[in-house]
């Protein structure tokens, strides 16, 4: 039977340190600097295969062991973004499990040699950062963190940072360019931010939900955290689901769990009377999955494979209510604006897509606009600087796979909303 | 060297070079917009996207480097698509006013989409719509739907200049380069992006509609402003002179510009201009026949003799012209007495191991020596920039700093305040710089005789350091060589002025100098100007020298003449005429073989060379008294003086007022605020100026502009005690 991890406790109110201590908090802290040499730390990471929580899946220990041993003092950003439609479990961890994040922070810090932490938060959530900066002083004033740790060698400052409001600023390399105050642009790599990052040093950038699993492989080591879910991508994950489902919310379940699990047992099942029609299983920027994939496992390699993306494990359920027509281009619409300009093919390629499904929704469809769109999306996809570009035709283009008698009825101006443009 | 094939053919290329480099080696055209080889690495605009063996997707050509055993397409029909797609994606918003676009014709999205473009273009929509005819400052104009946003001109802001004037603002498709806070773009290096920007979005005031390129004649030249000699483009349309663009030198300008070389061709069309030669008849001076004008001269220089004429001046010429004028003074007339200077600069010619501005990019230590070569060298003030960013230690000396602390990306100098005392202040850091890495670049105003000494003393104490001497002419450094400095027994140019005042001089012929507005002494050269009984001013405009002149002498402006000139690093400058010269004008040369024919010269022979000054010539300005109290010290500006940056009318919204600038103890100490006006009185004369602070100013001066027309500084004493009086409101008023 699998217990929660990233959860434990949760309805403790685990904002205060003395319950975090009394469940078990800081063991595993306590256990690496005082027991393991940071090599071992990253060792022990490796050893679990945890992969990032952030979207792109990598892992955690072979991103720290890139770092280069040059003498120049490195940094970690935490990544507190969150800002993929569809995905709130980062928010959940900060705001009920705060001391678990700080405690997985110093814990990598250390293995890294860090002694500067940085966590970018996304700056709609005042009260996490606020919660944040008052963990940060609980923890500080019983020796979790600031200088010489538990009362040894190993020193670290954690500063929150908040974001201005912008998706791409959760893109690890616009994340860094927003850190040091400049505008939230992605950056050329290589040089990759392990070489210069933040400040042009090497930084480690992981997913709020990354390094909270940080803390349960040190204290219970890589072989306990392999053993859950699939070898190859294994661990306890947060599923934020919502969507028409009746009990939307975030549930830690093992990796693979497979979305009709999900879906019909943890999250309810669909309101009365509704038939499933599509999943987006990895946020906003994965592609749509249908019924024949619901026995899919949610990890990373099974959902690749299914032809879609586990991307942060934000599951999102659309039932037969749902136009996709109108989805697309609603999504189609917050790619458009959350672009950052920088690149042609995403700049240019998102308004003329958002404005051929804004005029296909209204029912001035043109026979040639699925081939269009299509057309689009490829010259979109891979050719843009970052993986926003691609997160921008995902759905559209499984719409179009899925779908395309709903864009043949919008042509012939059976539009589920029938103001068509005169 | 690494290996890899290009559409099949093999290379080797060293390593670390970019795949669009060893294409373009092979001859193999990967189009390009946000790539410049000026600037880092960027890969926006995805245009150059190739396929790479082994690489999952397309790669961008402008940032992949080579790597051995690599292979390229850039042939296929996947590539071509991208190509084309990435076209229609730029011109789907783009607004097609070609028509009406300065650059169309040589507008890079316009010759790429003809070259890659599709035939048509699938898109029907709103297009979005953008700001246009923005202005963006004095000299540039933006129009929001052409851009591209390549960003070459925020990265040229950001990389070359570090000064972030201009950015991205907004986000997705409402992208789009504005000024910072909206302020005025006022950079003086502004018109670059104007050369950079690959559409039409960044446009030059001066230049808009004015021309299509194919109405253009060009010729590859140099801008002939100050010493620094940029490589130029100049642009002519039906004779007249419609614009410069930047050459890519790289040992010189690497492209870049200066707004006053870019801005400041207007004067050579200015109405102003003299056409005609004039003699003083009657008291007045009136147009004449060149006949009559050079018999004038001639009769005047053969009446007077060779030991009561006078020559100043050389530093606008030819080298060519320079020595013309050197055979005219010094065989054909046989006067010792001429000097190309007119102002403070006693020399141009370094007299310890000449540097290149090629050495600022590898110097250990810089030294700027009572030198502002923001304004007096814009282009080389670039590599100073680049160097701080660098971490290259700049020391400056001087009454004040122009690398001042509170810049966010270009680091502060060191500043040693020294006032009247830079020498000793210099002799210090010779103490502290001998035995360290050198080199050590010196950058010189080439004023103040103490410095001159004490930089002699650095010739032994560090055999590596190079001196740059920034002219206060542009071809200072060719007149020198050319011999245009007193001979022995010869007066300098403070010498023939005290001569003339004191009525010892016959004939002072002025050639391309306004000592009037320059020479330091204003009571001086006044009195000497009008007590010459012949002044001869050869010039482009009547300038304040010329109004006591007897005869006036036209000539043809830079761009409309051919020769070769030195720089500040004794560097070769081409010169090449763009345009014919007003009324068959002639240039300085064609005046200077005239007179020499006309005295029974020769010309034709190849002139001698001169014997190169062993040392610079002396030039005794009058040291001012160690005054107590605020003193005057005196900056030279950019747009400081009367000639051709007063009649090019596209420089009038960049002329500087006439200021004073205190440190603001002493603004405070005297209840002066910003902007306030003051009377400041040194002796009899007064001037009336705006009072601005800095702390980049030495306590105890008050420090003013040089060669302001309107406001001439040569009316107060360099040195002297001041008193500034604030004058009431009212008085201000018209
Ligand atoms: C457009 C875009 C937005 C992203 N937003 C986030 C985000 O909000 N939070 C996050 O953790 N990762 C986000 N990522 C992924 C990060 O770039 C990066 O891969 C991740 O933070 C690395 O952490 P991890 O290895 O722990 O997952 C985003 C990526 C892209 C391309
Ligand atoms: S794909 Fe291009 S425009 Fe889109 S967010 Fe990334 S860099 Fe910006
Ligand atoms: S204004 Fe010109 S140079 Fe600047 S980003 Fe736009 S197209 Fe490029
Ligand atoms: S730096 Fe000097 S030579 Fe270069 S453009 Fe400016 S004025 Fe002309
Ligand atoms: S030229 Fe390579 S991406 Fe723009």
């Amino acid at each position: 039977m699998f217990e929660p991890v990233l959860t434990r406790g949760i309805d403790r109110d685990l904002t205060r340190i003395e319950n975090y201590v009394a469940q078990g908090g800081f063991t595993a802290l306590t256990k690496a600097v005082r027991e393991l040499t940071p090599q071992q730390v990253v060792e022990e990471v490796t050893r679990s295969n945890l992969r990032g929580r952030g979207g792109a899946g990598f892992p955690a220990g072979r991103k720290w062991g890139f770092l280069p041993q040059d003498g120049r003092p490195r940094y970690l950003a935490c990544n507190a973004d969150e800002g993929e439609p569809g995905t709130f479990k980062d928010h959940l961890l900060i705001d009920r499990n705060p001391f678990l994040l700080l405690e997985g922070i110093a814990i990598a810090c250390y293995a890294i040699g860090a002694h500067h932490a940085f966590i970018y938060i996304r700056g709609e959530f005042l009260t996490g950062a606020r919660i944040l900066e008052a963990s940060i002083a609980a923890a500080r004033s019983r020796g979790y963190l600031g200088e010489r740790i538990l009362g040894g060698d190993f020193s670290l400052e954690v500063t929150v940072h908040r974001g201005a409001g912008s998706y791409e600023c959760g893109e690890e390399t616009a994340l860094l360019e927003s850190l040091e105050g400049k505008r939230g642009n992605p950056r050329l790599k290589p040089p990759f931010p392990a070489v210069a990052g933040a400040y042009g040093m090497p930084t480690v950038i992981n997913n709020v939900e990354t390094l909270c699993c940080v803390p349960s492989i040190v204290e219970r080591g890589a072989a306990w955290f392999a053993g859950i879910g699939p070898a190859g991508s294994p661990g306890p994950k947060l599923f934020a689901v919502s969507g028409l489902v009746r009990r939307p919310g975030n549930y830690e379940l093992p990796m693979g769990t497979t979305l009709r699990e999900l879906i019909f047992q943890h999250a309810g099942g669909l309101r009365e009377g509704r038939r499933f029609k599509a999943v987006l299983p990895g946020g906003s920027s994965s592609p749509a999955l249908v019924e024949e994939h619901l026995d899919t496992p949610l990890d990373f390699d099974s959902v690749a494979r299914a032809g879609s993306m586990f991307g942060s494990g934000a599951v999102m359920v659309l039932d037969d209510s749902v136009c996709m027509v109108r989805a697309a281009w609603r999504l189609a619409e917050f790619y458009r604006d959350e672009s950052c300009g920088k690149c042609t093919p995403c700049r240019e390629g998102t308004y003329w897509i958002t404005a051929v499904l804004e005029r296909l929704e209204a029912g001035g469809g043109r026979e040639e606009d699925p081939a269009l769109l299509e057309h689009l999306a490829g010259q979109i996809g891979t050719r843009t600087f970052c993986p926003l570009g691609d997160a921008a035709i995902g759905f559209l283009l499984s719409s179009l796979k899925y779908f395309p008698e709903e864009y043949a009825a919008h042509l012939r101006g059976e539009t589920c909303r029938r103001e068509v443009a005169s | 060297m690494i290996n890899l094939t290009i559409d099949g053919r093999q290379t080797s290329v060293p390593e670390g070079t970019l795949v669009l480099h060893a294409a373009r080696e092979l001859g193999i055209d990967i189009p390009t917009f946000c790539h410049h080889a000026r600037l880092l690495p960027f890969g926006a605009c995805r245009m150059c996207l190739v396929e790479i063996e082994k690489a999952p997707k397309l790669q961008t050509a402008c940032t992949t480097v080579v790597s051995e055993g690599m292979v390229v397409r850039t042939d296929t029909e996947q590539v071509r698509l991208t190509r084309q797609s990435v076209l229609e994606f730029l011109l789907a918003n783009h607004p097609l006013d070609c028509p009406v676009c300065d650059k169309g014709g040589e507008c890079e999205l316009q010759d790429l989409t003809h070259r890659w473009g599709a035939p048509a273009s699938q898109f029907r929509e709103a297009k979005n719509r953008k700001g246009k005819a923005l202005p963006f400052g004095p000299f540039i104009v933006m129009d929001e739907e052409r851009c591209i946003l390549c960003q070459r001109c925020v990265r040229f802001d950001q990389e070359v200049l570090g000064e972030g004037g201009i950015g991205l603002m907004g986000r997705g498709f409402r992208t789009r380069v504005g000024t910072f806070q909206g302020r005025p773009y006022d950079t003086p290096f502004s018109g670059n992006v104007v050369d950079l920007c690959p559409v039409g979005a960044l446009t030059s005031r001066p230049y808009r509609f004015r021309a299509r390129p194919w109405d253009l004649t060009s010729v590859a030249s140099t801008c002939l402003h100050c010493s620094v000699g940029c490589a130029a483009r100049l642009d002519a349309r039906e004779n007249h002179w419609v614009r410069l663009r930047g050459a890519d030198d790289p040992a010189v300008n690497q492209g870049w510009l200066c707004d006053r070389g870019r801005y400041g061709f207007g004067f050579a069309a200015s109405p102003e201009r003299l056409t005609a030669p004039q003699l003083r008849r009657g008291g007045k001076l009136a147009a004449t026949s060149w006949e009559e004008a050079l018999d004038r001269v001639v009769q005047a220089l053969r009446e007077a003799g060779p030991d009561r004429v006078g020559i100043i001046g050389g530093g606008r010429l030819t080298d060519q012209e320079a020595a013309l004028l050197h055979h005219l003074g010094r065989q054909v007339l046989g006067t010792a007495h001429l000097d190309r200077r007119a102002g403070r600069q006693l020399t141009a010619t370094p007299h310890l191991a000449g540097g290149t501005l090629e050495d600022l990019d590898r110097a250990a230590h810089i030294v700027l020596i009572g030198c502002d070569p923001e304004e007096t060298a814009p282009v080389l003030a670039l590599r100073v920039r680049q160097a701080l960013r660098r971490g290259t230690p700049v020391t400056e000396l001087g009454p004040w700093q122009t690398y001042g602390p509170g810049h966010a990306w270009i680091p502060p100098s060191r500043w040693l305040p020294a006032v009247g005392s830079t020498a000793t202040a210099l002799a210090g850091l010779r103490e502290e710089l001998a035995g360290q890495d050198q080199p050590v670049v010196l950058v010189w105003s080439g004023e103040d005789a103490a410095v001159h000494d004490e930089l002699a003393r650095w010739r032994q104490a560090m055999p590596g350091a190079r001196l740059l001497i920034v002219g206060d002419q542009p071809n200072a450094r060719g007149a020198e060589a050319a011999g245009l400095l007193p001979g022995s027994g010869g007066r300098s140019t403070p010498e023939l002025l005290a001569a003339a005042a004191a009525g010892d001089l016959q004939v002072l012929y002025l050639v391309g100098v306004n000592p009037a507005l320059s020479f330091p002494d204003g009571a001086l050269v006044r009195e000497a100007l009008e007590k010459v009984p012949f002044l001869v001013v050869q010039d482009l405009f009547a300038t304040e020298s010329a109004r006591s002149a007897h005869a006036l002498l036209p000539v043809a402006a830079w761009s409309e003449k051919t020769g070769s000139w030195s720089n500040l690093e004794g560097r070769h400058r081409p010169l090449a005429a763009l345009t014919p010269a007003p009324e068959n004008l002639p240039d300085d040369g064609g005046i200077f073989r005239e007179l020499i024919r006309r005295l029974g010269g020769e010309v034709s022979a190849p002139l001698p060379a001169p014997a190169p000054p062993a040392a610079a010539a002396a030039y005794p300005l009058s040291t001012p008294p160690a005054a107590e109290g605020l003193r005057v010290a005196t900056v030279e500006l950019t747009y400081s003086g009367g000639g051709t940056v007063l009649h090019a009318p596209a420089l009038s919204p960049v002329l500087p007022e006439a200021w004073v600038t205190l440190h603001p103890e002493e603004a405070a100490r005297r209840d002066l605020a910003p902007g306030q006006v003051v009377e400041l009185s040194c002796g009899d004369s007064r001037l009336t100026l705006s009072v601005r602070t800095s702390a980049q100013v030495a306590p105890g001066l008050a420090l003013v502009p040089r060669r302001l027309p309107h406001s001439p500084d040569n009316l107060l004493t360099e040195g002297a005690a001041v008193a500034l009086t604030p004058v009431p409101r009212k008085e201000v008023l018209p």
